[in-house]
């Protein structure tokens, strides 16, 4: 592996990041567009310089549930999965949360059967928000890289003990080129040491994982895991400022902001489509017309304070996602409107916008369109879902 | 007495530990026997992964843990990969002198499982598989599972007016095992323990994937008297429906093969399960037993005379 | 000694949720209660008859017959009155017989 600055495509870097966290296992399964991911890793497994158990599992089923035994004996634990192969571990996706399994996996976001697709959108990642995992989006190739490796310390710090998904835009963000700071082992090292398990099979201190608890037990356990996840807020920041330290990047933790300082109309989004999304905002702020944009970084845990805090003063706020929960609307809008609910009368007016499904492309003009909607009509009144650029028009 | 007792008991090298004890399920189930014989064989060096289903419905009812050694409920349809992840985590870990050990029912090897399992033996992981068979979804109250025989009484497939229990016959799971070439598989009877113990041991010695199909009579699900457990263990053998076999280096072992089998009637006479079949169907039972057991001794006359490379050994190119 | 074998230590549900595990994992082979009062009957040794091959210490499902002091002997916190050992039992040493109220 080539460490300094490289041309890496989006699987690349976070397979780099994923080798230099050293993971004592890996579960290896392809689907894509993650294929590439399993396939660095394998070749330098297979020179020798990834120095792991590398597992074929015959599923992703397996390769999650394999996840789980390794990380029962204290081993630390990395796979990566989209879309189908999402949903066929959905059970152990549930089971790894539950058992506060610190297992870190990468999804490369893709689109969900039926109609087949195998391109980027959101909608695999959203629908698993109640599994229990952090789920963190990366927005170009080098925070993918940098996420990875912060996502072993969260997920392995014994005050959140809960598996960590790190989500990449499919093609739009895995496929392309970007140029990628990867660091010397000795530093990722020096920023994530070995795994010190909280708990784990001991042939000393023989434990008992994965039990059954009954009415009048399961609800303190369930409390326990709610409160492990929602402290991986704070605990991500903790760790973004330890990663500055080391690596002279910061990411800031659950949100990014752009220009929403005095911002009229802000469009909320996940993942690398706040990108273009900021050149959009930039041309609008240039014609005078105040618009901001921001990113959720980390969507569960829900950082709904900081949401609340950030979008204080802005008019009207417009959830844009590559998603929509069929039968009712966007699902990041759903929350959004539920996380700025407690504000009363100075919540921002909400209008939520689906576009990019199946791959579909968002050029920056629909974008633009989005803020001068926003900025004229305001919120909506009621769940519709605004289809930015279906193709298809109602006769 | 005394010392004849001491004698056996050292013979037998079990050593006085119980590591599965206190658990919940039924007085007189067949299962339990067939996972506190493997454990105290297999000592307490060992990791453990019970699916969904009897076993660990019974032994981890928080507060309660009946296992006393490291063990872990998996998903049901998971059991193998869980296993498959711990024992690579065994080798990154440098663990030495252990042993990865599961115990997954009849649905949770030869339907659910059946693919995590495949692939488990096919990676060549180094775990042992323990199916305690006792041909049906028990747990869940007696539905019919891939390995439920024919004409058996279940919730699902019932002795009704039209269909008279399971059509289906019990699917050839311990061939699909040995089609994979797998190092080390067998066929058990909690009926006959001390054949189990060997196979156990064997099965612990294997520097890979080893699997044992050990019958574990349900009197609950089967329909038998509380106390039967053992005897229908017996008789499963002594009559040729379970045989004990062996498959080693490709080739395949019958551990017994009578001159004469008893009765079928003695066997399914005691089970309700089978309380509803007519002499027709006892026939059939039998002529397909007889069939069976020909088929077996052809395999095992193949393996005997059979050149290495047309044997089903899993092969495998370490540097 | 049964103690040695199986430590039953009686348990409250907690009421406060640290002194609940944080995971759903706790230390192996912990039994707060035993099965006695599962059982409609229960087994009685006949020591002279038996030759110690150990059949019924090896059916138990329940890990209840033990040899103490040279001699096989049930844990009757543990023992559930199934009634295999009687019957595997080939020169009828053990017989099973009612609980009494």
């Amino acid at each position: 592996m080539k460490t300094g600055l490289q041309f890496l495509a989006g699987n690349e870097a976070v397979a780099a990041g994923a080798a230099l966290a050293r993971p004592q296992v890996v579960a290896v399964y392809p689907i894509t567009p993650q294929t590439t991911i399993v396939e660095r890793l394998a070749d330098w497994h297979a020179n020798g310089e990834l120095k792991c158990e590398f597992l074929h599992v015959e599923s992703e089923h397996s390769a999650l549930s394999a996840a789980m035994g390794a990380s029962a004996l204290g081993a630390r634990t990395f796979t990566a999965t989209s879309s189908q192969g999402l949903l066929y571990m959905c059970e152990c996706l549930h089971y790894a949360a539950g058992g506060r399994f610190p297992i870190v996996m990468v999804n490369a976001n893709r689109a969900l059967a039926l109609p087949w697709n195998i391109y980027g959108d959101q909608r695999d990642s959203l629908s698993q928000l109640e599994s229990g995992w952090i789920q963190l989006y990366a927005s170009d190739a080098q925070e993918a890289l940098d996420l990875t490796l912060q996502a072993f310390r969260l997920a392995e710090d014994p005050r959140v003990a809960t598996p960590v998904m790190l989500n990449v835009d499919g093609f739009a963000l895995t496929h392309t080129y970007e140029p990628v700071q990867v660091p010397e082992p000795a530093q990722a090292d020096a920023f994530l040491p070995a795994f010190k398990p909280a708990f784990h099979m001991d042939l000393d201190a023989p434990l008992s994982l994965g039990f059954s608890a009954g009415p009048r037990d399961n609800t303190a356990f369930k409390i326990h895991q709610h409160r492990g996840c929602l402290a991986a807020e704070s605990v991500l920041e903790e760790v973004d400022a330890e990663f500055a330290r080391h690596f002279g990047r910061s990411w800031g933790g659950a949100l990014e902001p752009w220009r929403v300082d005095g911002a009229e109309a802000v469009v909320v989004t996940l993942g690398s489509l706040s990108g273009e999304l900021r050149g959009v905002v930039d041309a609008l702020r240039a014609e005078g017309l105040k618009a901001g944009s921001l990113r959720l970084r980390l969507l569960r845990p829900f950082p709904a304070e900081a949401l609340r805090r950030a979008l204080a003063g802005v008019r009207v706020a417009g959830v844009l996602e590559k998603n929509v929960s069929v039968g009712f609307e966007g699902t990041v809008c759903s929350q959004v409107r539920a996380a700025l609910h407690p504000l009363g009368a100075a919540a921002p007016q909400v209008a939520g916008f689906t576009g990019g499904l199946g791959g579909r492309d968002i050029p920056a003009a629909e974008l633009r369109a989005v803020f001068l909607r926003l900025l004229e009509h305001g919120g909506t009144h009621d769940n519709a879902v605004g289809w930015i650029d279906p193709g298809v028009r109602d006769a | 007495m005394p010392e004849a007792l001491s004698k056996n008991l050292s013979r037998l090298g079990l050593g006085a530990d119980e590591p599965f004890v206190g658990h919940k399920a039924c007085a007189g189930c067949g299962g339990t026997v067939a996972l506190r014989l493997a454990l105290k064989a297999l000592g307490p060096r060992v990791f453990v992964g019970v699916p969904a289903g009897c076993m660990s419905a019974v032994a981890f009812l928080y507060p309660q843990m009946a296992f006393g050694v490291n063990a872990m409920i998996s998903t049901f349809a998971g059991t193998a990969s869980l296993l498959s992840g711990m024992a690579a985590a065994v080798k990154a870990l440098g663990i030495r002198d252990a042993h990865v050990v599961g115990f997954a029912g009849d649905g949770g090897t030869a339907d659910i499982g059946i693919q995590a399992l495949s692939g488990a033996i096919d990676r060549g992981d180094r775990i042992i598989y323990i199916c305690y068979d006792n041909e049906a979804y028990m747990n869940t109250g007696v539905q019919k599972s891939g390995l439920t025989p024919l004409g058996a009484s279940t919730t699902t497939s019932p002795a009704g007016t039209v269909l008279r229990g399971a059509t289906a016959s019990k699917k050839d799971f311990f061939g699909i095992i040995a089609a994979h070439g797998i190092p080390y598989a067998a066929t058990a009877s909690i009926g006959y323990p001390h054949d189990y113990l060997r196979k156990v041991r064997k099965a612990a010695a294997v520097d890979g994937p080893s699997y044992i199909q050990v019958l574990a009579p349900c009197p609950t699900g089967w329909g038998s008297a509380i106390d039967s457990a053992g005897e229908l263990g017996r008789l499963a053998v002594d009559c040729g429906l379970w045989p004990l076999r062996e498959f080693e280096g490709g080739m395949h072992r019958l551990n017994r093969d009578p001159a004469r089998f008893s009765p079928l009637a003695d066997y399914l006479g005691q089970q309700g399960r089978f309380k509803h079949l007519d002499a027709g169907m006892v026939s059939r039972l039998e002529r397909q037993r007889d069939e069976r057991w020909k088929t077996l001794r052809q395999w095992e006359e193949f393996g005997k005379q059979a050149k290495p490379g047309q044997l089903p050994i899993a092969e495998e190119v370490v540097p | 000694m049964p103690e040695a074998r199986a430590k039953i230590v009686p348990w409250k549900a907690p009421q406060l949720l640290e002194d609940y595990p944080a995971w759903p994992h706790t230390p192996s082979g912990r039994l707060v209660e035993g099965h006695a009062a599962w059982r409609l009957q229960r087994p009685l040794l006949d020591q002279s008859l038996c030759t110690g091959c150990l059949q019924c210490y090896l059916l138990c499902p329940d890990a209840a017959l033990a040899v103490e002091a040279g001699a096989l002997a049930v844990d009757l916190r543990l023992c559930k009155g199934c009634g295999v050992c009687a019957k595997e039992c080939k020169r009828s040493a053990i017989q099973m017989v009612l609980e009494r109220s």
